[in-house]
């Protein structure tokens, strides 16, 4: 009997343990905006890409499908990404997670990221890459130690597409039959 | 009279040791290429009639077809299922013809590598080889006598781009591996017209089959800090596929064999050796693997299913010949015992022409249209310590010189694997397995979607793996995860 207390207890304990570690890091990722107000705010200005070279999007871009990867590589060592993305609402940029369910991570050895992302919004959404030395979070100085990049990619409707695509080939049977 | 007779008898003696050297030639020369010299005589008049003789158009053989929309658009893989793949290799084959010929050429222009990075994003269909083909070797295989082009001499992947113009006109791109080659043709009235290339796209869009996207799309052409090649195709996104059961054994032949009993080794020399077979001696070695050997040849069939060939004469470093003769006696020599590899198709893998005298020939295996890789499969026998491919054979002009064989038969087991084929983490993962990686030693030429096959004297369940090839031929593996819980 008390072996099996003695089990549920250790098993308890456990999963309290593993629980506190991601909810302790969610609330350091959230400091994190907190302290630091200008990754949130719309007025902030980007900086180079002196730290993380974003592949994707390269500027603002345009797609038909909701599912984005977002692109980018680095020669630095611990360097962390965070993803934003502009809520009307609360008029500021607001966590972006990934379908990992990560708006945060670390570039790996490899020294490229790919994340996926679903865009919310059809039409525009405007997201915000930052990048920062992980070890210097104390002390985040924009274009010294911190990136950040804004970026709008907007969902296109796929009719616009189809319009496209029998346009051109419209023009082209046009041009066909012009030159027979 | 005397003087006479002793004339004729001189005579005589000459006209036998004439007869004699020529014999003792005809030997030698046997010796060298065929067998023991006994059967010399009895060559000539059997002169090998019951050799099997290989097309090599049955092992060169595209690797892949794909086609796209475009840019930002999913890619697809056109498999040898489908209906149009015959028709899209005919039609292609149909204007690499005219263009090596130098028919019907508009115009033509050349461009640096990365172009060939624009050219798979553009609308197209893209057909692979797994290695360049020398264009002798394409002009044998397409019945072309007079080869006019010199722009380029080997393709190893090219694009049709069917809206290359406004005209009715198809752009034929040649990619050699270090540059591309541009050429806008006239559609081929009797083949698929622009409409019909279109209709094809929008099948296999319609169809929601698993779709790829060219990395460079995402990561930018020369902004990665190690080079990845320009037309590396990934799965799109965090998906699933299923991935079927493979099961990899050796040979029931080679299985079931008794050793100690002649029936059964005379049964696989027959098989192995073909008419070679009368001309060897045979013998069990210390590892219980079965010998065959005269003073030129030796075969060697190890309990993996390895078989072990090598020429052990001098041969004539003049004897390499061109690719095409070499490929020849590869492909005679691998039609002889295709028939024990059961269950997988045999593909033309990679060539090395820059050796001295010979050419080597590398060839892989497709099962149900997946590449299989046979990856530092250990052979530990001769120069070699392990092998990367399934069969690997030096030959020139006139024979085989030497040849590694993993001889393996494949089925399909009743289970489907449901695999994660997300691609998002596998340059991470590749670092982190093989941590002595850094940027200046790794780079990206191909990744693969395979199966992999190791040492094994058992049947084995075949794992599916992530290939990473890099530029300078090294294989990297990755182990896909099986997607639990559906």
């Amino acid at each position: 009997m008390y072996k099996k207390i003695f089990y549920i207890f250790t098993l308890v304990l456990l999963i309290t343990s593993f629980s506190i570690t991601s909810f302790a890091e969610g609330l350091e990722d959230q400091k994190l905006l907190n302290k630091y107000t200008i990754l949130a705010d719309k007025n902030t200005s980007d900086t180079e890409q002196f730290l993380v070279t974003i592949t994707r999007p390269e500027g603002d871009e345009s797609t038909f499908k909701k599912s984005y990867v977002i692109c980018g590589n680095t020669v630095k060592d611990d360097i962390r990404v965070m993803l934003l993305i502009y809520d009307k609402d609360e008029k500021k940029y607001i966590p972006f997670a990934n379908t990992d369910g990560d708006y945060m991570w670390d570039i790996g050895v490899s020294g490229i990221f790919m994340k996926e992302v679903i865009l919310p919004n059809k039409g525009a959404n405007d997201v915000r890459i930052i990048a920062f030395k992980k070890n210097e979070t104390e002390k985040l100085v924009p274009k010294t130690n911190l990136q950040i990049n804004s970026f709008t990619v907007s969902v296109l409707d796929n009719g616009i597409k189809e319009a496209i695509k029998t346009g051109f080939l419209k023009i082209t049977d046009m041009l066909n039959g012009l030159f027979k | 009279m005397k003087q006479f007779r002793f004339e004729r008898f001189k005579l005589y003696v000459l006209m036998v040791l004439v007869l004699t050297s020529f014999i003792q030639v005809g030997i030698l020369w046997n010796y060298q290429n065929e067998g023991l010299p006994t059967n010399f005589l009895w060559n000539i008049f059997d002169n090998s009639s019951s050799k099997v003789t290989g097309d090599v158009s049955d092992y060169v053989k595209l690797f892949r077809v794909t086609a796209t929309e475009g840019y930002d658009e999913s890619h697809f893989i056109i498999n040898e299922d489908h209906e149009y793949y015959t028709k899209l290799c005919n039609e292609a084959f149909y204007y690499l013809t005219d263009l090596l010929k130098g028919k019907n050429i508009l115009s033509k222009q050349t461009y640096p590598e990365e172009y060939w990075g624009e050219i798979v994003v553009k609308k197209s269909f893209v057909y692979e080889f797994r290695t360049k083909i020398n264009i002798t070797t394409l002009s044998a295989l397409l019945n072309i006598e007079n080869v006019v082009n010199q722009e380029f001499d080997g393709v190893y992947k090219m694009a049709l781009l069917p809206r290359v113009d406004s005209n009715n006109n198809i752009g034929l791109y040649i990619y050699d591996g270090n540059k591309t080659y541009g050429f806008v043709l006239p559609f081929n009235k009797k083949g698929l017209s622009r409409e019909k290339y279109n209709d094809i796209l929008i099948a296999l869009e319609n169809n929601e089959t698993y779709s790829y996207v060219v990395m460079n799309e995402w990561m930018g052409i020369n902004k990665t800090p190690y080079k990845i090649k320009p037309d590396i195709l990934i799965p799109r996104g965090s998906a699933s596929e299923d991935f079927e059961d493979i099961i990899c054994s050796v040979p029931q032949i080679l299985q079931n064999i008794d050793t100690s009993t002649k029936d059964d080794l005379e049964k696989i020399a027959a098989k192995v050796l073909g008419n070679d077979k009368e001309r060897l001696t045979w013998g069990i070695d210390l590892d219980k693997s079965i010998v065959f050997r005269n003073p030129s040849k030796s075969y060697k069939i190890h309990q993996d299913g390895l078989l072990e060939y090598k020429y052990l004469s001098q041969y004539d470093r003049a004897d390499k010949g061109t690719e095409i003769e070499a490929l020849e006696k590869a492909v005679d020599f691998i039609a002889q015992m295709a028939d024990m590899v059961k269950g997988a198709d045999i593909y033309l893998s990679g060539i090395n022409s820059d050796k001295d005298g010979y050419y080597t020939f590398t060839f892989d295996y497709k099962v149900h249209q997946r590449p299989v890789f046979f990856l530092e499969y250990p052979v530990n026998t001769g120069n070699e310590s392990f092998v990367n491919n399934a069969i690997t054979i030096n030959a020139n002009k006139k024979k085989v010189l030497g040849c590694y064989w993993i001889i393996k038969e494949f089925s399909v087991g009743n289970s489907t694997l449901k695999i994660r084929t997300y691609p998002f983490d596998l340059l991470d993962d590749v670092f982190k397995k093989y941590d002595y990686l850094n940027f200046s030693n790794f780079s990206v030429k191909d990744v693969i979607i395979s199966y992999e096959g190791k040492y094994s004297k058992n049947e084995e369940h075949l794992k599916p793996v992530w290939v990473i090839e890099t530029i300078d031929g090294r294989y990297y593996t990755v182990e896909m995860k099986e997607k639990k819980g559906e």
